[in-house]
């Protein structure tokens, strides 16, 4: 079902740029979509109790009950629903209309800046919103992820050859940002099968130190390893991951939490922590009495970062 | 009066570079586990263990942290108030003995003790098992040597995979921090007996 592809496509003008790294099924086949147990399916009354393991929608293999299961299914039941909105409005609109140049709307919600627009562009930006929010169907996920979060425009600044020249330019170098690289790649949920291939791990090493080479002031700071090896399993080619990466750092996520003195995160931690006292005083004054170092900064620095 | 017994909590801090295998260590000791799988810690996470030293239970709460250069900013917060510190490197890996002067500064600078010079640390050379040793890189007499320039701090060489070494490693950190504690004379490092029992539970951040 997540079988790693490993067909190269021989006229391409470089193979790695373009190819598919894994494949995941189209949500439009049900089938392919409901769990499968691993363990055979008991008539027994205590079956709730039952553990068994499932492969999840990016190939990770979970542990839970019969109930988690049925939660589960119900999730993808929905998603599944959800597929068939975007592929009627798809009929109706044609293909790729959600990738349309956007509005810009300053201000927050409502508020256009642009007077002359077209009352198309604006239903389709309304609605687009509205789908999003209720989830993307996974397959639709490259497409729209790379459009809606601007990592297709910043793609489109530089010349086509870029990833790739930057890629052949890290080759070979070892840096400090390489070598923590390389402790961390077999550390990476190692729990996925294409992550613990050679072939994954090699893809996730180029996109994280392309990266590193690309923000020297940001480099490669653990935990950005996760987020680098999802946007794979997600994006499905290593181009696409390595320009959502640059995007959620240099545009979309709180930038200095990354970088060398971490100043984001103990920005967010003091924001956090004036929060929960405001919110759940009692939580505090529990770490407190129980000597957990909360007095100058929650123990929260991973929920910053990854 | 067994109830009135206070229970001493002792705050341990391992510190050292990426990869030294310090989440291994903790976890052998605490869960006695040992997985290849392990995530790269991401800021710090601490587990908790009871022990009996000279018939006095302690609970010692064993901090891990991220090995990457850039999280010792957030150190001060999880060094304060530390009762000893182990400093770990992979018997493997040159780089990761190299840098421990740079750790054990660090930590005196951020934690800042009130004895710097007498503060307890240990040191603890990991994965000696890795290749039946064919691939060690530090010698034993050179950790040696660096353990007696800082002060004769205690060594020990241990495989968190194995479970070489490890309990005894923790028994004498325990040991010293628990003399660090009876000089410190702090007060409010004691938790009355008949708190809830904190016994190994993972703990830090659920995310």
């Amino acid at each position: 079902m997540f079988g790693i592809q490993t067909r190269d496509v021989a006229d391409d003008f470089n193979p790695r740029r373009r190819k598919t790294l894994w494949n995941t099924p189209p949500a439009s086949m049900p089938a392919a979509h409901t769990i499968r147990y691993t363990t055979p399916r008991k008539s027994h009354a205590n079956t709730h109790h039952l553990s068994v393991k499932f492969e999840d929608l990016y190939g990770f293999m979970v542990k839970g009950n019969v109930d988690d299961v049925n939660v589960l299914n119900e999730v993808r039941e929905r998603i599944r629903q959800q597929g068939r909105v975007w592929w009627a409005l798809e009929a109706s609109k044609g293909a790729n209309w959600y990738l349309q140049p956007r509005i810009s709307s300053n201000g927050g919600e409502g508020v256009i800046s642009v007077t002359s627009l077209k009352l198309s562009v604006l239903t389709n930006t309304i609605t687009l919103r509205r789908l999003i929010r209720k989830g993307v169907p996974p397959v639709l996920r490259p497409k729209v992820w790379l459009s809606v979060s601007g990592a297709a425009k910043k793609r489109s600044t530089v010349p086509e050859t870029y990833y790739d020249e930057l890629i052949r330019a890290t080759e070979g170098k070892t840096t400090p940002a390489t070598r923590q690289i390389d402790h961390d790649l077999p550390r990476t949920f190692p729990c996925h099968p294409w992550l613990n291939s050679e072939e994954g791990q090699a893809s996730l090493r180029r996109v994280l130190a392309g990266y590193s080479f690309r923000d020297s002031e940001v480099g490669y700071c653990q935990g950005l390893n996760y987020v680098a090896a999802l946007l794979l399993l997600v994006m499905k080619t290593e181009e696409d991951a390595f320009w959502m990466l640059a995007v959620l750092l240099e545009d979309v996520l709180v930038r200095d939490c990354y970088t060398d003195n971490l100043s984001g995160c103990h920005v967010e931690q003091r924001v956090f922590k004036d929060l929960l006292a405001k919110k759940c005083p009692r939580m505090v004054l529990v770490s407190l009495l129980q000597n957990i170092a909360f007095r100058d900064n929650p123990p929260g620095v991973g929920c910053f970062i990854q | 009066m067994e109830s009135l017994r206070r229970r001493t909590l002792l705050k341990v801090i391992v510190l050292g570079d990426s990869g030294v295998g310090k989440t291994s260590l903790m976890n052998q000791y605490v869960h006695k586990k040992f997985s290849q799988q392990y995530k790269a810690t991401i800021g710090a996470d601490f587990l908790t263990k009871e022990v009996l030293i000279e018939d006095r239970l302690v609970t010692l709460q064993i901090w891990d942290t991220a090995g990457q250069e850039r999280f010792q900013s957030l150190g001060v917060a999880f060094y304060r108030g530390a009762d000893c510190c182990v400093l770990v490197y992979d018997v493997n890996a040159k780089r990761s003995f190299n840098t421990l002067g740079t750790w054990h500064d660090e930590f005196i600078n951020q934690a800042g003790p009130s004895d710097p010079k007498h503060f307890p640390f240990i040191l603890v050379g990991n994965k000696v098992d890795q290749d039946a040793g064919s691939r060690r890189v530090v010698p034993e007499k050179k950790a040696k040597d660096w353990c007696a320039s800082k002060g004769n701090i205690p060594y020990f060489e241990t495989s968190a995979k194995d479970d070489h070494n490890v309990d005894d490693a923790f028994l004498c950190i325990a040991k010293l921090a628990l003399e660090h504690e009876h000089d410190q004379d702090i007060y409010f490092k004691t938790v009355a007996e008949s708190a809830p029992k904190t016994e190994e539970q993972p703990a830090g951040c659920a995310c």
